[in-house]
This record gives structure tokens, sequence and C-alpha cells, in this order.
């Protein structure tokens, strides 16, 4: 243990996460402080546009969560356990991989007045959406694949499928079976997962730029202007529209925990009644849809798009790559040379709404004057990546076996070669999956290159997002298919450079 | 009684046939891998998709093959008791019984039951505070208590230590005869099958 490296290295990744997370102090001053004014909250409250965005947030963050919730578990009690579920397991990534800009450009061209639906049938096109029920559909379609993926990862396979089978035997469903075996199994998983789910739909801001209600839009939205324009009384507005939306977090994530345990209370039902649906449900075609929605996305962008403009794919890719590069390498140390149970802390960017944060990395940009920099955008995108990338690698990393590192020091290797030669090759594949991971997030990122870039850095998400207000469809559908394609090739360079990793050596498999 | 006719699991055997009585406990027996726990999952219903079947399991004058898994009436038993975690003792047994016993009935059947196996004051336990011997009784208590028209034994006695083994095995036969349904029971260690019973060696089938 007393390895000379240990204490500078620990020292330097404590600094870079330190210097990572530093926002998020400011972020909560600055939440905080315009809270206790109260002509700021009479400005705010007074404000006509409140009652009907208000509306808007609600409805759409609802549509989105409990719509995703109910997809996934829909698939999950249809399909698993069996060949079907592990199908869809391999497509899934063709609706993951897809940014989020992407998939709402694409429904935007197929549903909006004037779009792709439109055309060919003018009475089917969906009426105007005041309250972001479009928008809530379509995240509820884009977060079922991360909910689901997020279910993969902790679904315990062998003994759970015995213990359906045994419940089967008795006599019942496939709903009992999820509610009594399936739902305690992955809850505490599945209620982090939903919260971080519930607090992106309820926060996002260039999606609900795309797809949401334009006058008033979504209180993101909303917030995200003011917070845009210079004026003092408009931050202040901006910032208490944050710390609403983060009230309406804690109040709407607390109502669904209550309601979990009340619903948990009442299982199981022991009068003994058996319920099993009789209508073979095609549960086939159900397996394809999710990945369908990922190739129609494509499709519907390839056949608008222009071929002859690519737009500013230099910039987008040179922060994705080096965010992500950068993340892994902190990632890799912060598992070895940082707290070994981990700490909660850095978990923060995935809960919480992302505009006080993205206000206090501006803050702390404009005091260090190194706003509009490169330096400063790549900075502010590491607050998202990294805690992104960690929740890929950091379950491979925990289940590595003990056994080999301490074999390895038997042989009288230090901490420093056990963690080059033993650790790190060992997590090669999952490292590949998290650098795929970390781009698309670095790709997806809006307001942070707006604001930490003062506007001089442009991406395919800033261009897509702008656009999709009224600019020419052909180059919008460039942009968004400029994203997809991106992301795509990155995702599938990791997954066969990984599936290389695995034939040359197959116990990384 | 349970038939399975002319069963062929590829890649595993081809054209097998047996037959079990009511009250009477076959035993097949084999080396790990030759496919015992397959044909289980076959007859139960839950055949994994890398295999095939063909061929027609018949209970009590009732074709079962192409029933779903809730349809068949077959009870199983694991290795392991596989009790369901979020639940206690009482409340996996409940589970088990039929719907047609209803109120304080259930209960009283279930406390019984539990009194029957030694575990008269364990209705509220969590099961994972059981001991494994404990856990493999309630398991079969659960299991009986579905009232299940035969019943399939995967290797559960595996897990238990030979002092425990002794004593269970015989409460497990008891029990068995004492319902008069048919059973099967799979295992690779000779000590398992039932005094008089009869054997069938997987190794024939191949």
């Amino acid at each position: 243990m007393a390895s000379p490296l240990r204490n500078p290295i620990s020292a330097i990744v404590w600094l870079a996460m330190a210097a990572i997370y530093l926002p998020t102090i400011p972020a909560g001053a600055m939440l905080i402080a315009p809270a206790f004014s109260a002509s700021g909250w009479q400005l705010l409250l007074s404000d006509p546009q409140l009652p009907q965005a208000l509306a808007a947030t609600l409805i759409s963050a609802l549509i989105a969560t409990l719509g995703s919730l109910l997809i996934a578990l829909s698939l999950v009690t249809l399909l698993w356990p069996g060949e079907r579920w592990r199908r869809l397991s391999t497509r899934l990534p063709w609706l993951l991989a897809i940014p989020h800009v992407a998939f709402a450009t694409s429904a935007l061209l197929m549903f909006a007045e004037g779009g792709l639906l439109y055309q060919v049938c003018t009475v089917c096109s969906p009426q105007i959406d005041r309250y972001g029920v479009g928008l809530g559909m379509t995240l509820a379609v884009k977060e079922s694949a991360f909910v689901l993926w997020a279910i993969y990862a902790v679904l315990p396979e062998q003994r759970l499928a015995q213990q359906n089978v045994v419940l089967r035997t008795f006599g019942y469903g496939r709903l009992q079976a999820l509610s009594w075996l399936i739902l305690p199994a992955i809850a505490p998983a599945l209620g982090a997962v939903m919260l971080a789910v519930l607090a992106w739909s309820l926060s996002v801001v260039d999606v609900a730029i795309v797809l949401g209600p334009g006058n008033p839009p979504t209180l993101a939205v909303l917030a995200w202007q003011w917070l845009s324009q210079g004026d003092a009384e408009q931050q202040t507005k901006g910032m208490l529209l944050c710390l609403i939306l983060l009230l309406l977090l804690a109040a709407l994530s607390a109502l669904g925990y209550g309601a979990w345990a009340a619903w948990r209370r009442t299982q199981p039902i022991l009068s003994g009644v058996r319920r099993h649906a009789d209508t073979a449900l095609p549960a086939r075609s159900l397996c394809g849809l999710l990945p369908a929605c990922g190739v129609l996305c494509a499709l519907v962008l390839l056949t608008l798009a222009r071929h002859d403009d690519f737009g500013p794919v230099g910039d987008s890719l040179s922060f994705g790559l080096l965010s992500s590069l950068a993340a892994l390498g902190i990632i890799f140390l912060w598992l070895e040379w940082g707290p070994q149970r981990g700490a909660p802390w850095v978990w923060l960017p995935l809960a919480l709404p992302a505009l006080p944060l993205v206000s206090g990395q501006y803050f702390l940009a404009l005091r260090l004057g190194i706003d509009g920099q490169y330096a400063a955008v790549l900075w502010s995108h590491l607050l998202w990546v990294l805690p992104w990338m960690l929740l890929v690698l950091q379950p491979a990393w925990r289940r590595l076996d003990p056994r080999l590192p301490l074999t390895a020091r038997t042989l009288g290797w230090g901490r420093a070669k056990i963690f080059c030669r033993v650790k790190c090759p060992l997590l090669i594949r999952p490292a590949l999956l998290a650098f795929a991971t970390g781009f698309s997030v670095s790709m997806a990122q809006y307001m942070p290159t707006l604001w930490l870039g003062a506007g001089r850095f442009a991406t395919l998400t800033t261009e897509a997002v702008a656009l999709s207000s009224g600019g020419s469809i052909p180059i919008l559908a460039g942009r968004a298919l400029g994203l997809l394609v991106l992301t795509g090739s990155v995702f599938g360079i990791a997954a066969l450079l990984s599936r290389l990793a695995g034939r040359y050596r197959q116990g990384l498999r | 009684m349970l038939n399975v006719k002319n069963l062929t699991l590829s890649p595993l055997f081809h054209d097998v046939s047996f037959s079990v009585n009511s009250g009477e406990i076959v035993t097949l027996m084999g080396p790990s891998g030759s496919g015992k726990s397959t044909l289980f999952s076959w007859m139960v219903g839950a055949l994994s998709s890398d295999f095939t079947a063909r061929g027609e399991l018949w209970l009590n004058e009732r074709r079962c093959d192409m029933l779903p898994v809730e349809k068949r009436g077959i009870g199983i038993l694991f290795q392991d008791a596989l009790l369901f975690d979020a639940f206690s003792v009482g409340q996996n047994l409940m589970l088990a019984l039929p719907a047609h016993l209803k109120g304080q009935a259930r209960y009283d059947t279930v406390e019984k039951a539990l009194g029957s196996a030694g575990l008269g004051n364990h209705f509220s336990s969590d099961p994972a505070t059981l001991s494994g011997g404990e856990r493999a009784r309630v398991s079969l208590l659960r299991a009986l208590l579905a009232e299940p028209q035969a019943l399939l034994l995967d290797e559960p006695f595996s897990r238990l230590d030979k002092t425990l083994r002794v004593a269970f095995r015989a409460w497990v036969f008891e029990a068995i005869r004492a319902r008069n349904i048919p059973a099967v029971l799979v295992t690779h260690d000779e000590e398992d099958v039932p005094p008089g019973g009869k054997v069938i060696e997987i190794s024939r089938w191949q």
C-alpha cells in the first residue's frame, strides 16, 4: 500500500475532480440567494406565462417519465426471460445511440405541420400542442431505451428466472411475476434511473426548444431565456424558476416514492387469485418496435438531409473526443486512487437540473476570464461526461476479481504496476463503451457550449437547435444526421474494437 | 399418471418415452450436463430456445406440452430453495395456496403446514434468516400447498449437509406418497434413490 506514487496521484485526481465539480458550489449559492427576495417572487408569480409553462412542463415530464417506465416494464413483462429478451439487448443500441436532439429533430420533421406525415395525410397530423404532449411522448420513447438498458444491467438472470418458473408453476401470470419478483429485485436501481429520467425531462432545454410548445415554452426553456438576458431582474426570475424546477423534482420524486411504498404495502395479494391474460400478444413485433424507432429516425433524416453540407463537424468531434478521453483518464485514476467507497456527490449532475449547474459554470468562467475559450467549453462538458462514463465503468470496476490484484501483489508488483498491467487491461471493454457514452454526452451538450463558448463555438447540436425554429429543413436534417452519424460511428468503432479485444483474449468477454 | 411420449430433445436425446404412476417416484440418473435439467425445463414449460423439442407430455389424460407453464399443474423443486425474497415465509406459502381456500382457512392451512414441518413460529420470518435445511423444507411445503398434479425434483438434496439430507429425503418421499401424485427425481447420487423405486439411466438414451 505504501507506494511512493500514491499520494501525488491521489492529490492530482482529487484536484481534477474538484476543478470539474467546483461549479456546483456557486450554482447552489446562486439558487439560494434570490429565494429570499420577496420582490423577485412577486415578479415571477405575476408573469402571465407561468401557469401554462408550468402545465406544459408537468405534462411533458410526467408523460416522458411514466411513459418510458411503462414501455420498459411492458417489454420486460412480455419478453423476459428468453431469446427475444436477449435479442432486444443487442438491438437496443440502435435507439440508445441516437442523440436526443437528432431524435427530436426527426420527430419534428415527421409530425410537425408541413412535416412528412402532414404531406401524406393532412388530417392525421397532430393538432397544435400547447402542453408538450408531443415532447413528452417523444422523450418517453427515447428514454425507454435508457430505462431498459439500466434494467438489463441490474436484472439478475439465473436465480430470478428459476423463481419465475416456480411462481408460474403455481399458476400465476406474467404481470404477477412482474410485481412480485422482478420489481422487488430491480427496485433500488430502477428508482435511481427514474429519478434521473424525471430530472432530465423536467429540465431539458434543447429538446424542448426543438419539440416543445413555443409561446409560452416549458419552464426550463423560459428559465434559459431569462438567464440568457443580461438584466438582473430577469436573472433573478430565471434563478427562481430553476429553484421551482428543483422543488418540482423533489415533490414529484417524493410522490413517486410514496406511491411505490403504498403499492408495495398492498403486495403480495394473498387471496391466491391467479391472473393470466389469455390473449397472445405479438411479442415478436413489440420486440422490434423500439429498435425500429431508431431506424425510422435515421431514415427520415437521410431522406430530408442535404448531402453536401456537413456543418461544424470538426468542433463537435474534437470536443467529444477530448472530453471523453480526459474523463476516461480521470475516472481510472479516481477509481484506483479516489475514495474506495465512492463519493455520492459525483452523481449530482445526473440527478440535478442542468440549468443552475451551467449558470454556476458560467459564473466561474466569467470570474476567471476564460469564457469564450476552447478549454472552458471542454471543461464545462466534463461535468456531465464524467458522471455518465463513471456510471458505465464503476460497476465493471467493482466486479473485478479481488484475487487477481492479490495474486499480482504476491508476485511483488507495486500498486501502480498492478493498476497499469492488471486492472486497466481487464477493463478495456467497459472502457470502450464508456468512451462512446461520454462522446455522445459531449455531443449532446447545448447550454454549456453556448454559454461557456460565448457563442463562438458552433456544434452540430447548437446549430440543429437553432435551425429547428424555422431554419432550412435540409440543413436542419443534415445537422441532425451529422449528430447521428458521428455518435453512431463512435459507438460502432467502440463495439468493433471491443469485439476484437474479445477475440484476442476470450477471457475479456 | 405422468407420461412422456416419443420425446426428441435435440441435440440431447431422441425418441424417449417413460411413464410415472400416481404415488410413484421415478429417478433419472446421470452425470451433470447430461440434459436432466433441460428435460425438466421442457416438462415444466420453460425450455430455453437453444433446444428444440418434439414429443408429447400427458398428465392424467390431459395433454400438457402445448400449455404455458401456469396451466400445466406441474410443480418443480430446484437445487436452491428459491423462496421469494421480498416476502415472509408465511406469505411465500400463502401465494402457493389455490384460490378456492378463502380467508381464515388460508392462514390456518399455512400455519398447520409450518407446524407439521417443525417451523411452527416462522410465519413472519424473513426467508433469508432461515437455515439451509429450514429453507429447503419451506420450499417443499410451498410446492405441495400449490396442489400440483405432478412434482419434478431437480436435485433438491444436493445443497444440504449429509446429516440433514437423510431426514429431508425421507420426509419428501413420504409427502409425495401421501399426496398420491407422480414425481420425477433427477440426481447424480445413488443414495438419493427412494427405496424400491424405479431408476432410469439417462446415458441409455444417448
